[in-house]
């Protein structure tokens, strides 16, 4: 069920209509049995595999909680392994079995192991950080066990945030099943307001560029290197849109119950430097990486080598938890590239610009700014190109940037492109530059409920109804 | 549950629909009037098909049939009134709805169905593209069906009245304002001037080699909705006893005999009004890429010619229809 669909909104009415009219102590069950047909709206068996790991991870929270010394360590490892081991499974066993295939066949033997058939159980990734979350946090003792299996399975399957995230953490969410949520006219109104907003986001412009997008790199030995530029900003654009945008309707469907969801998007394209892309750009996947592996292999407190080798191997992670493809695990190297140099070259950059004074130069703030989007689009090449040969043609094409550009299928589409993305940037700057000045939240009422219409209205002459499921609900 | 905020919730959505429901009928009465006010463009022809077409020969299709059938040459050489409705990115869905609408109004006494070699692979693109008769969808209630092709809640969306122009206002605007600069089409025939260089030919030639060979080995279901669509074009066609030849319109390049082409062909011969054409595989148009605009349109020279080669083959088989 996607969040761009009637049904989805047909099912997001009732449950919110249910759960303020149900009684406080049926609101968990109301929660994990929509979430459950939330959930089996894709491949209802894989559902089984969900209740694998929650079951696994509910007795093994319980356990580490109550054991100590080498028990405690070896039930945290346990459980880390279930879900590490269905990961592995799932999302990556055929990848390596391509390999040993690759391997086997240059050296001339015959690899015997089939691949598997099976679909990727969708969200897989996000659910399974967010339950090892849980086993991790209770073994450091920040999270206490939760002991009602039924809160437990809504902390990894509560719908809003169940295949795309955000990935929470148990101190974030799981107290907040146990409060009862009054029904607030402030929390209704902002969190539809914020669904609003996500749905422009993936409708109005994600899947419009999208349209661009596909031609080009689907065909990239067609298109010469104008067309390329085009299509990686717009790129850039569309997976902000598509994920950031599936966040607000989950952080705001949530938020229509009272429940309070992480920020996962803070317009990370105004970012001036690549650190401060990754602290605005999925929030709580980066903070996940931070927390769970870059810390514990030894964080900031390392020898300098040693935090470089850190950092570039939980990028390249991080790019391999998108997919089992080299696509990612280079586009995750490219940017643990970047944070090394950016590291090594911060000394340099601070002193330089003490030395010119031009800390606040806007036209110093903006070349830094247009130096870090143009990186990160760089890197997305990786990221959306289908194979590495595509991704190489694509930036091999650059080569003949001065040509005339591929316009899409007739000018009204590429005017879509732009229209789109005139309006995202006027909002999203307002927001950087002038959160004082709000559009939805503003206090003269015509204005408040003008821009709301304002917005559903262009989604309804602008949108792209049949774009289809969301770019992150693959990993 | 506080009352407060639910009473104000309650009050605030009340007026939220209503300015709602206002505003959508504002903007949808000003995007209607718009887009039927058009003279010229795409928006223009495809309602001068649904609602206007009259004439006794009609040809149903896509780009490749907007572009390859010359309405005057046809109708002078075949000696009778004759209308192009081919649209570009269409297929059999659309062909059948207009099919629909057409011959609610008359029977002609000849009709053309231009097909393509992968009419019916699958392709959600196809039914994607019905969105183009929304617009007509409340005077032209027999479009519901095909309506429900795009998505299963197509008829909900439809209770707003400006959801049936999305992505209409660009195009409307500029055929609105620039109606005069915009090339007039001759009877529904739209002639591509430009021709195909060699260096484009040789580049496609080679890709679709790799591509020709690649799908030899592939196993590609056909669409069996698709299908179901051709053959009740068919149906219609040879129950009302008009005339009909379904054509496969000259290719740069020989198309090899899939087993869709091959379907596409059995179907159309096993109707007693139905003649079934394939100049995919004619040397006078394979490989003359200067008879071409582009890798799959012919261009004024090419499609001239063929327009005489095929009335002039309608004219000799006509007795065959008796």
């Amino acid at each position: 069920m996607l969040f761009n669909s009637i049904n989805f909104v047909l099912f997001y009415l009732v449950v919110t209509f249910l759960y303020f009219i149900l009684p406080f102590k049926s609101r968990w069950f109301l929660l994990l049995a929509a979430s459950c047909f939330f959930y089996m709206a894709f491949v209802p068996v894989y559902i089984l595999i969900l209740g694998f790991t929650i079951v696994i991870d509910y007795f093994a929270g319980i356990y580490i909680e109550t054991s100590v010394g080498p028990r405690r360590k070896m039930l945290l490892i346990c459980s880390l392994i279930a879900n590490i081991g269905i990961l592995a499974i799932f999302k990556y066993f055929n990848f390596l079995n391509e390999n040993v295939t690759l391997v086997a066949d240059s050296l001339g033997w015959h690899n015997h192991i089939p691949f598997l058939t099976m679909l990727l159980p969708i969200g897989l990734s996000f659910h399974t950080f967010q339950a090892m979350s849980y086993t991790i946090e209770v073994y450091r003792g920040n999270q206490k066990a939760e002991k009602h299996f039924g809160i437990y399975s809504l902390y990894v399957m509560f719908y809003p945030q169940l295949v795309a995230g955000p990935i929470e953490r148990p101190q974030n969410i799981l107290h907040q099943f146990h409060i009862k949520h009054e029904f607030s006219y402030f929390n209704l109104v902002s969190g539809l307001k914020q669904m609003a907003y996500g749905l422009f986001k993936k409708l109005v412009v994600a899947d419009r560029l999208s349209i661009y997008v596909n031609s080009v790199y689907n065909n990239p030995e067609l298109h010469n290197g104008s067309s390329v530029v085009i299509s990686s900003i717009f790129f850039a654009v569309q997976i902000y849109c598509d994920f950031s945008g599936y966040s607000d309707i989950a952080i705001g469907s949530a938020r229509t119950m009272g429940f309070e969801l992480m920020t996962n998007f803070r317009r990370p394209y105004f970012s001036k430097t690549i650190p401060e892309f990754w602290s605005k750009w999925h929030i709580s996947l980066s903070t996940w990486f931070r927390d769970y592996l870059y810390i514990p292999l030894g964080g900031n407190r390392v020898a300098a080598h040693r935090r470089y080798f850190n950092l570039f191997i939980v990028f390249m992670i991080s790019g391999l938890w998108h997919g089992a493809n080299y696509t990612f695990i280079l586009w995750g190297a490219l940017h643990g590239f970047y944070q090394v140099v950016g590291l090594i070259t911060k000394p340099y950059v601070s002193k330089f610009e003490t030395n010119a004074g031009i800390q606040n130069n806007i036209i110093w703030r903006l070349s830094r700014g247009l130096l870090t989007f143009s990186l990160v689009t760089f890197a997305w090449i990786f990221f959306r190109a289908n194979s590495i040969h595509d991704a190489f043609t694509l930036i091999g094409n650059l080569r003949s940037f001065g040509e005339a550009p591929f316009l899409g299928n007739g000018i009204n589409q590429f005017a879509h492109c732009l229209l789109a993305l005139t309006l995202l940037f006027s909002i999203e700057y307002c927001m950087e530059y002038y959160p004082e000045f709000t559009l939805f939240n503003n206090r003269r009422i015509w204005v408040r409920w003008g821009s709301v219409v304002a917005l559903l209205f262009i989604i309804l002459v602008f949108g792209v109804f049949n774009g289809g499921q969301f770019i992150y609900f693959q990993f | 549950m506080r009352s407060n905020d639910f009473i104000k919730f309650g009050k605030s959505l009340v007026i939220f629909i209503i300015v709602m429901v206002t505003v959508d009928y504002v903007i949808g009465f000003s995007l209607e009037k718009l887009y039927f006010s058009l003279k010229r463009g795409q928006f223009a022809q495809t309602t001068f098909s649904i609602d206007s077409t009259n004439q006794d020969v009609i040809i149903f299709g896509s780009s490749r049939a907007l572009h390859h059938y010359s309405s005057p040459i046809m109708a002078e050489k075949l000696g009778t009134n004759l209308y192009n409705a081919g649209r570009d990115g269409q297929f059999i869905p659309y062909y059948c709805a207009l099919q629909d609408a057409i011959l609610k109004r008359k029977i002609p006494k000849l009709i053309i169905l231009d097909v393509n070699v992968w009419e019916i692979a699958p392709n959600d693109e196809k039914y994607e593209k019905l969105s183009m008769l929304l617009p007509y969808i409340h005077n032209h209630p027999e479009f519901l069906k095909y309506i429900k092709e795009i998505s299963e809640w197509e008829h909900i969306k439809l209770f707003s009245k400006t959801y049936p122009y999305n992505s209409t206002v660009f195009v409307s605007l500029h055929d609105f304002l620039f109606s005069e600069s915009l090339p007039k089409d001759d009877n529904g025939y739209f002639p591509l001037d430009r021709t195909m260089s060699l260096g484009d030919f040789n580049n496609y030639k080679a890709k679709k080699i790799i591509y020709d060979a690649k799908r030899e080995k592939m196993k590609v279901p056909f669409d069996t909705k698709a299908i179901e669509y051709y053959d009740y074009f068919l149906k219609q066609v040879d129950s009302l006893r008009i005339p009909t030849y379904v054509v496969i319109s000259p290719t740069i390049l020989k198309e090899p005999s899939t087993k869709e082409k091959l379907l596409i062909e059995r179907m159309a011969k096993s109707h007693k009004y139905v003649r079934f054409l394939d100049y995919s595989s004619d040397p006078e148009y394979n490989n003359q890429y200067q008879k071409f605009a582009d890798e799959f349109h012919l261009n004024t020279q090419g499609a001239t010619e063929f327009s005489y080669e095929i009335s002039d083959y309608i004219n000799n088989d006509k007795t065959s229809f008796k």
